[in-house]
């Protein structure tokens, strides 16, 4: 996962898009039931990138806002380039300890399903894992 | 499993070890400590004076805790018959043990009391298919703990082993040097603690206030009242009273293993769900899930409350091939270690299974008929609705209106995504195995039960009397579709598929009778059905094979080739009785509780489908899971039939038919919507003349 300046300029523009975009959604239909707030900490060597998505029965704002939430996402900025992606799973990063999350665990799970599918055949890990 | 080993458990927390309570793991072994799918402990090994102990017995006070009763020595020579100890283990974030040793002899005894400890931090999976670990171990010894510590990356998981009395920690265990008085006893308390997710990311002063918790204190949870939970959970069953004792202690077994399946998802808040089986299975699976919370629902509940929203919370969204996943589909089975969070395994959660989506909706309309709780309906309303559509958009892989499946995960994923999920389960009379997609005939059924109960909410609760009447409309053309298409003709039964080529896979099989359960039968055909499925190819006198003797893969130990599984039959029983085949349900509810009584209440997942008369007890079928917990709510289910029980409106109706070696039975307190009703019968019904194998009694 290491890329070099450039490309990682060009792929922060891909996480920025992701959260701008969710913003002019507006109603997210998988999360009509839904109702908080969710603050996604974008980690990025020393400084913190906040992202607040507040939701209201599905209907979403986000906004660069750090201040408290019901449940909170902190994870390295490459990390969130392969979520906003559809090319790593959210759980699994969970799991795995690249993504720590705090607070209403109901709503981390109703979240996730902001972030896209990934391409079709994808598999994570053909060739590299064990039998 | 090796016999005699000792299992303990606590939600997905599982302790297996010796008699000895000793645990000395092989890599391919289930033994140690396990929880959210990882071992945390993979030696734990007692000596005294250097010398292994002796088991004199080991009494499972509650499935929660064990107690061993040693003495020092190995075999029947006692080194020193002066000395005994005790371990009393129970499980809760890892486990707690007090471990006491007597002083028997008048002298004072100088020992040197030993654990040595060691933890592999295996994935489950890796257990099961014996892999290399990829990351690296640690050991921290220090003045108050032995820290065992596993590392991969960001992936972090470790074991803290403290004790209350002084002892020294080294990297491979802990030393006690004591002196124990005359006629005195020595005693400490030992604590494993078991940390799952690290804080490798988050910041001090980073931390969010109020009741926020994360998710490591939610998983270092401290032991809940076990003792009282699981009397009160006793409690709040009906009681039941009658003649026949293996009822009585069954039914008992039933009820505390289904306490000991418990599984409470970290987002559940407490509430519990049925896990599907130990040691292997002790995670959430859509399938088992609902299958238990369906049997158990005269009984409690609450499972299906939790199981319905847990799913609910997990359904699909979007297509995801590594995961079998599709927007609306319900999950197979969710797993928590090394390999699923590495994605080596579909696990998080993967999406394998075609029966459960149709199951979920199955579910939710008999839990509102049982409580009446329309809350709950409303709030799943876009999920059922999800899975209904998924039925229709995803699920009809051939474009023909009927389901079938297909793994898009080649090399993880799962190749048969029904109950019967063994490579050769589905085949030919002539034996050979169909191509994919497959359509077996029991999912037809799932969809049009899902269709008709999906209207009654939709009509009832949901007040959409538009979509009612469309799924009506589509379950009566798949009704009237598949009594043609997969009808054997030749042979007046039901073919368990379509395969790819809309061909007949032709084997005479135990689905039909999820079929009756399911209503898909016209009624003109049910008789042929039940008499196929009380036939002696059938019908072993315990209970219904899963495929037909005569048939070329038969095979009375064949997993789904011939054994018969408890919970199979209970829906078949409960599909009889849909059918008015009430003497027939009763028939299959005798042989299989009958056959509980050989295995002490406790019915395996499958047993050999020999004749009766040929082995007079029934045969276990090998398996390594046990208690499973669809076997384990097989014995409610089965009451539940028998009695007649059906929810009316309001009322709950009681029609019993039951069999003769019953005698008299009450079923008392049974909760529902009607507040609370006693329920009576008496055995009236000879099963032994439903069956030339059945010897009556």
């Amino acid at each position: 996962m290491t890329t070099s300046a450039s490309q990682a300029a060009a792929t922060d523009d891909h996480v920025a898009r992701f959260f701008d975009e969710l913003g002019q959604r507006g109603d997210e239909p998988l999360l009509r039931k839904v109702s908080g707030r969710v603050r996604f900490d974008l980690v990025d060597g020393p400084s913190v990138e906040p992202r607040l998505v507040v939701i209201d029965e599905g209907r979403l704002t986000v906004a660069r806002d750090a201040s408290q939430a019901d449940c909170t996402i902190r994870g390295e900025l490459p990390v969130f380039r392969e979520l906003v992606a559809g090319r790593m799973n959210f759980m699994a990063a969970v799991l795995r300890g690249e993504l720590a999350c705090h607070g209403d665990l109901e709503l981390m799970w109703a979240i996730q399903r902001i972030l896209p599918a990934p391409p079709r055949g994808w598999d994570p890990t053909a060739g590299t894992r064990s039998a | 499993m090796s016999d005699g080993m000792v299992k303990i458990l606590n939600g997905n927390t599982f302790v297996v070890s010796d008699a000895r309570g000793d645990i000395e793991a092989s890599p391919s072994d289930p033994t140690g400590l396990f929880s959210f799918d990882t071992r945390f402990l993979s030696k734990w090994v007692l000596t005294v004076n250097g010398d292994r102990l002796m088991s004199l017995s080991t009494d499972d006070l509650q499935y929660f805790e064990a107690r061993f009763f040693l003495v020092p020595g190995v075999g029947s020579v006692y080194v020193n018959a002066t000395l005994s100890v005790i371990r009393q283990r129970s499980v809760g974030n890892g486990f707690h043990e007090v471990l006491a040793i007597l002083n028997h002899d008048d002298a004072p005894v100088d020992l040197t009391v030993r654990i040595d400890a060691d933890s592999d931090f295996a994935d489950l999976f890796e257990v099961k298919d014996t892999l290399q670990k990829q990351g690296s171990y640690a050991r921290q010894a220090g003045g108050n703990s032995l820290l065992l510590l596993y590392r991969r990356g960001t992936y972090a998981r470790s074991t803290a082993i403290s004790s209350s009395q002084p002892c020294t920690f080294d990297e491979s265990g802990l030393t006690f040097t004591i002196t124990i008085a005359p006629h005195s006893t020595w005693t400490t308390e030992l604590d494993v603690a078991i940390q799952m997710l690290g804080q490798q990311i988050a910041e001090p002063g980073q931390e969010i206030g109020g009741a926020a918790r994360t998710l490591e204190d939610q998983v270092k949870r401290p032991i809940p009242d076990m003792a009282r939970n699981l009397a009160r959970w006793l409690e709040e069953a009906p009681r039941l009273q009658c003649d026949w004792e293996t009822l009585q202690r069954t039914y008992r077994r039933s009820l505390v293993d289904l306490a000991a399946l418990r599984f409470s998802p970290l987002t559940a808040g407490g509430n519990s769900l049925p896990a599907a089986g130990l040691p292997w299975f002790m995670t959430m699976f859509g399938r088992d899930s609902i299958f238990t919370s369906l049997q158990a629902l005269p009984f409690t509940s609450g499972l299906a409350a939790t199981t319905l929203r847990e799913l609910g919370l997990r359904q699909g969204t979007r297509i995801d091939d590594f995961r079998d996943e599709d927007p609306g589909r319900i999950l197979h089975e969710m797993r928590y270690g090394e390999m699923t969070a590495f994605e080596e395994r579909p696990h998080s959660p993967y999406f394998g299974t075609a029966d459960a989506t149709p199951l979920f909706v199955v579910l939710l309309d008999e839990y509102e008929r049982w409580t009446g709780d329309t809350d709950l309906v409303r709030e799943l309303e876009g999920e059922a609705r999800a899975a209904l559509h998924w039925i229709d958009a995803y699920a009809d892989l051939q474009g023909n209106g009927y389901i079938s499946y297909e793994r898009r995960n080649a090399e993880t994923g799962l190749e048969n995504q029904c109950w019967k999920d063994s490579w050769d389960s589905i085949s030919f009379r002539d034996g050979t195995l169909p191509g994919f997609p497959r359509a077996t005939c029991e999912l037809q059924g799932y969809a049009y039960d899902a269709k008709m109960r999906g209207a009654r909410l939709a009509r009832e609760v949901w007040h959409d009397p538009v979509f009612a009447t469309r799924l009506e409309k589509q379950a009566a053309e798949l009704k009237q579709r598949f009594n043609r298409d997969f009808w054997v003709a030749d042979g007046e039964y039901f073919a368990i598929a379509l395969d790819a080529d809309g061909r007949q896979v032709d084997s005479l099989t135990s689905n039909n009778g999820h079929l009756l359960w399911s209503g898909i039968v016209d009624e003109s055909k049910a008789k042929a059905v039940a008499g196929h499925l009380m036939s002696d190819r059938l019908f072993s006198g315990w209970g219904i094979r899963t495929l037909a003797v005569g048939e070329s893969r038969y095979n009375p130990i064949g997993y789904h080739n011939g054994t018969i599984w408890p919970f199979d039959n209970s829906f078949i029983a409960w599909g009889l009785r849909r059918y008015g085949f009430k003497d027939e349900a009763a028939a299959v509810a005798a042989g299989n509780l009958e056959a509980s009584g050989y295995f002490d209440g406790r019915l395996p997942e499958a047993f050999g489908g020999y004749p009766r008369s040929m082995t007079k007890y029934p045969v276990q079928y090998p398996t390594a899971c046990s208690p499973q917990a669809w076997s384990t709510g097989a014995p409610l289910l089965f009451l539940r039939t028998m009695l007649g029980l059906e929810p009316v409106g309001d009322h709950l109706v009681v029609d019993p038919a039951l069999p003769m070696a019953i005698g008299r039975l009450e079923l008392l307190d049974i909760a529902g919507r009607w507040g609370r009703i006693d329920a009576f019968g008496r055995g009236r019904v000879d099963t032994s003349r439903l069956s030339s194998q059945g010897e009556g009694r």
